[in-house]
């Protein structure tokens, strides 16, 4: 007995030793962002002595940093707005409907899911300059959204499998008509999953950097990502600085990540792909 | 001075503010657009020489010229390199770029660079006031691609002379056995003698190989292998090159995570005292003046790397201009050519010069005029070496830039033992041919 | 419930529904790969002379050793993030499952967390962690009196793989976490209560009675876990930039090397379809040893 004691003391611990890390690095990158240069060099690891804010007063008032939020929050809302209602379309009939080829659209789908965009970032590129496609404000949005329906469409597939589908042949009794059907009741119902959806794009469109850095060459239209690359100075890092960055890019994505948690956990494990 | 500083500053920050609203009126007039793109940021206007200069000429030229929209944008550059080689492949560059020299040659042969030799040949008072051989690594086939912006030396040891003497050398050691000696007494004291940040993987072979290699090969022979002469990367001396520089690692000279620190954070552990010594290029002498702690600032020293037994000529140091202001093969109209020639020519003159040399910047344009008494004491100190000192070719600035890629990875495992000399040589021998 | 595509208006209604992610997605993802095939059999350099030369660049990379090595390297990330990412998040599932956890919920947010955060401030993050002078690690190693055994982290070619996985195994533990809890949700209670009674251990039904009944989303998950090794870049750019010379390269990283700094378009396009098809390959491999990552009609 003493024995499975003192193991499920170790679980616990091993569990909050975890956890911890799992917040650390950020909160080291929080703290350090109020030390000097000269105090980080010191001490990399000890708490700040007083709390400059310098560095934030910096990032705001010489940067062009609130425009780059700005750009980003556009492309993430509008890329997160358009995935989930393109992938929820093809995800519903995929999992719906029973018609030839749909195996082979699937898969077709999914193989997206293996490339990596530095193999296609020429070819895109000349593409979409050929079309006069890029330098737009809403450039971005387009291999964002591209590259976004992959795992969505898997994931909404999956999902709508996995619930019963008697509230819509209910409805199509009711001579409810498709369009309808599919907003006013499967939309609802897949609502935990279009969620979890929701999360994973919004981060990785927020924390895109490649076709941000290439696809657009006007500072107006500029991301966060790509902003942060300023703050590696030519031949000096100061550290808190750059530091203080992460955290101003980082922390609308933060603070959304703690509000939302609850949801957001109950959301991806109501979600996930289930057997 | 000062106040040119401040008012630069000053202007740099307008720009930043009035950024915002550019988006609105970009499309009302009809304004000539130029578009730049380039390494240099507005960001480090006052820190970084370079950028100050341009910025300060920009500006200048640019409010005398209302009539001129300027789209510039800026990054870093390692994304800069990236970024050109797209906007290359989509046939969409910029009108005004910064070129590597190593790039020349592809650049020019795939139509992307403007011919600019008549352009300067009809202004000889432009062309003349470049330091000689300034245009050598943007120079193909006989014709000019594009004027130097600065003038580097990459091969220049910093050491700590405090630190020095304290091991019993008063003077950074001549001969290469006495460099080994000093190694030998660094370690057993606990300190780096010399630190290398090599994770970008170009400080070994552009700071330490382009002029540790002249040491035994001499410049005849690099000469050679720039222009497919006959000279081979197989060759004794070469090899011989890498084997010194593989024993002095062996000996303990570098820190124990050369290939992990990267080449900003190098700077901060020579800062430190950690280490005592660090080959650095001429751009390190701003960021001793401004970053480095008073008392490594005034110990600080400025020395070439020693003779090698029976080597060449030691007064070498591998330098001189890696990049370069190039204009696009853009299809442009007579008054729009005449601008940008006219802003090529406003970036790279005394315009920018003048500035930049003031803040101790190695400027390729010959004589600019500028007060001494506000540079780094080190751009004086460098000034009086070079008096006797001859500058040989930097590898990564004139050598083919695949060549180059193996060569500095290749460098990485010979470093830490992972590879033999001859098999490096071997490598980058087997690149140099493909590329011939 | 399956319904069949038999009225026309049914079949138009879903031919509209799949038309805009069809579009979309061929425009953005496959057009370009289209054009990438292309481009692989040109000697190219970026420039408007492009030469064809058929397969060549083919034959050159069947040889290109540094290719296959980068292939290599990628293969043992995979392996070590299939078991390291998945199996740690398997454990940590079952035992988030079992009563004697404290603070479930909280270790539940915390857990998702990092995969939340960019794979380039992750990147930063830990080489700082990695650091030789004053990296957490070293740091620590030093002040329990463990001098020895500080070290160049990410300098010995030797254990590079590994000490690179270590950052990306910790991030995604979280992510693979939340699909398997999803999955073992729906398991039926009343399958563990008998198993109880008959005295199954904790291990014993973890094992024996969760893992065979969720053995399809683990399949989904590890196929997520091999796309996205096969084609991993940000991390190993920005901790390593594929060093201590090449130890540390992957396929991802050699093609954007390629291409930008060798300025080899054609060649570094027919690497871009070589991982393609290796990636196929592979994800096809892993689907006759645990069923079901790809679909086909039967499965529907």
């Amino acid at each position: 007995m003493i024995g499975k004691k003192i193991l499920r003391v170790i679980c616990n611990l091993i569990f909050i030793i975890f956890s911890f890390t799992c917040v650390f690095p950020i909160v080291w990158i929080f703290y350090s962002s109020f030390k000097t240069q000269a105090e980080f060099m010191q001490s990399s690891v000890a708490l700040p002595k007083a709390l400059d804010f310098s560095n934030y007063i910096n990032v705001f008032t010489s940067t062009s940093m609130p425009k780059y939020m700005l750009n980003s929050a556009r492309n993430t809302l509008l890329s997160v707005a358009v995935i989930i209602i393109v992938a929820f379309l093809a995800g519903y009939v995929l999992s719906r409907y029973k018609f030839r080829g749909r195996a082979a659209i699937y898969n077709y789908f999914i193989m997206g899911m293996l490339i990596p965009i530095h193999a296609l970032l020429v070819p895109m590129y000349v593409q979409l300059n050929e079309m006069g496609l890029t330098n737009h404000w809403y450039t971005l949005l387009i291999p964002y959204i591209g590259f976004g329906l992959p795992i969505s469409i898997m994931l909404i597939e999956s999902y709508i499998s996995s619930i019963p589908g008697e509230l819509e042949e209910a409805a199509a009794i009711d001579g409810c008509s498709f369009a309808r059907t599919l907003f006013q009741i499967v939309f609802p119902l897949a609502s935990p999953i279009l969620a979890t959806v929701a999360i994973i794009q919004f981060f990785a469109v927020w924390n895109e950097f490649t076709f941000a850095l290439i696809l657009v060459n006007n500072d107006n239209l500029r991301t966060v990502p790509v902003g942060l690359t300023m703050f590696k100075g030519a031949y000096t890092v100061d550290y808190p600085r750059m530091m203080t960055g992460i955290i101003v890019t980082m922390l609308p994505v933060m603070i959304l990540y703690f509000i939302f948690s609850k949801r957001i956990i109950e959301g991806m494990v109501a979600g996930a792909v289930k057997g | 001075m000062k106040k040119k500083m401040v008012s630069m500053v000053v202007a740099a920050a307008m720009i930043t503010a009035s950024a915002s609203s550019a988006m609105v009126q970009a499309e009302a007039s009809e304004k000539v657009t130029i578009s730049i793109l380039c390494d240099l940021e507005r960001a480090n206007v006052g820190t970084g020489g370079l950028d100050t200069g341009f910025y300060a000429a920009l500006d200048e030229w640019t409010e005398a010229h209302p009539e001129v929209e300027i789209s510039l944008e800026s990054m870093n550059q390692t994304d800069y390199q990236t970024k050109i080689t797209s906007l290359g492949a989509a046939n969409d560059m910029p009108d005004l770029f910064m070129l590597k020299g190593s790039w020349t040659k592809n650049f020019v042969e795939n139509g992307w660079i403007k011919d600019i030799t008549d352009n300067l040949d009809a202004d000889p008072e432009w062309k003349d006031g470049y330091i000689a051989g300034g245009f050598d690594s943007a120079t193909y086939d006989g014709r000019i691609y594009g004027v130097p912006r600065e003038s580097l030396a990459t091969g220049l040891v910093f050491y700590n002379s405090d630190m020095w003497a304290e091991i019993g050398y008063e003077e950074f050691p001549s001969t290469w056995t006495e460099l080994l000696d000093a190694v030998e007494k660094f370690k057993e004291a606990g300190i780096v003698p010399f630190v290398m940040g090599n994770k970008a993987n170009w400080p070994a072979e552009s700071c330490w190989l382009s002029t540790l290699g002249d040491r035994f090969t001499g410049s005849e022979w690099t000469h050679s292998i720039i222009n497919g002469e006959g000279a081979a990367f197989t060759d004794e001396e070469f090899v011989a090159a890498l084997t010194c520089f593989q024993e002095l690692a062996e000996a303990g000279a570098f820190n124990e995570d050369i290939n992990s620190l990267d080449d900003v954070e190098q700077n901060t552990v020579y800062f430190n005292k950690t280490a005592a010594a660090i080959v650095n290029g001429t751009w390190f002498f701003a960021t001793v003046d401004s970053s480095a702690p008073d008392d490594v600032k005034a110990a600080t020293k400025l020395a070439l790397l020693p003779s090698v037994e029976g080597g060449a000529d030691a007064n070498t140091v591998s330098g001189g201009p890696a990049w370069f202001f190039s204009v696009s093969n853009n299809e442009m109209d007579e008054t729009k050519t005449e601008l940008v020639m006219d802003l090529l020519k406003y970036v790279s003159d005394e315009h920018q010069a003048d500035v930049s040399a003031s803040t101790g910047i190695i400027t390729a344009w010959a004589n600019p005029t500028y007060d001494d008494s506000n540079v780094p004491a080190l751009f004086n100190d460098y000034n009086e070496l070079m008096k006797t000192t001859t500058v040989v070719p930097i590898y990564d600035a004139t050598m083919d830039a695949a060549l180059i890629e193996t060569m500095n990875t290749g460098l990485q495992s010979l470093l830490i033992g992972e590879i033999t000399p001859e098999e490096l040589a071997e490598n980058i021998q087997f690149e140099y041919e493909m590329a011939q | 419930m399956k319904k069949i595509a038999d009225r026309r208006g049914t079949r138009l209604a879903i031919f509209l529904c799949l038309l805009p992610a069809l579009a979309i997605y061929t425009y953005v993802v496959i057009v370009p790969i289209i054009g990438a095939f292309r481009y692989s059999l040109f000697n190219w350099s970026g420039g408007p002379n492009m030469k064809y030369i058929g397969l060549k660049n083919y034959q050159m990379l069947l040889k290109d050793k540094n290719f296959w090595a980068a292939f290599l390297n990628n293969l043992k990330i995979t392996i070590l993030c299939v078991f390291g990412q998945i199996g740690i998040a398997f454990i940590f599932s079952a035992m988030l499952s079992s009563r004697f956890i404290k603070l479930k919920k909280l270790h539940r947010v915390v857990a998702y967390f990092p995969s939340t955060i960019s794979a380039v401030v992750v990147g930063f993050a830990w080489s700082f962690i990695f650091n030789y002078d004053y990296g957490l690690i070293n740091v620590i190693l030093r002040a329990v009196g463990l001098n020895d055994w500080a070290q160049a982290w990410l300098n010995n070619p030797d254990t590079i793989i590994g000490v690179v996985c270590i950052p990306l195994i910790w991030q995604y533990i979280g992510y693979y976490m939340v699909i398997i809890m999803a999955a073992m949700s729906s398991i039926d209670p009343s399958i563990y209560e008998m198993a109880e009674l008959d005295g199954a251990s904790g291990v014993q039904r973890a094992l024996k009675i969760t893992l065979p009944l969720i053995k399809n989303s683990i399949g989904v998950a590890v196929m997520l876990c091999i796309a996205g090794n096969m084609k991993i870049f940000d991390h190993i750019y920005v901790m390593t930039n594929g060093g201590p010379g090449t130890s540390s390269m992957v396929m991802a990283l050699q093609v954007y090397k390629t291409t930008f700094v060798k300025n080899q378009f054609g060649y570094a396009s027919a690497m871009s379809i070589g991982i393609l098809i290796l990636s196929l390959a592979i994800v096809g491999g892993s689907r006759v040893l645990i069923n079901r990552p790809w679909r086909k009609e039967r499965d529907f």
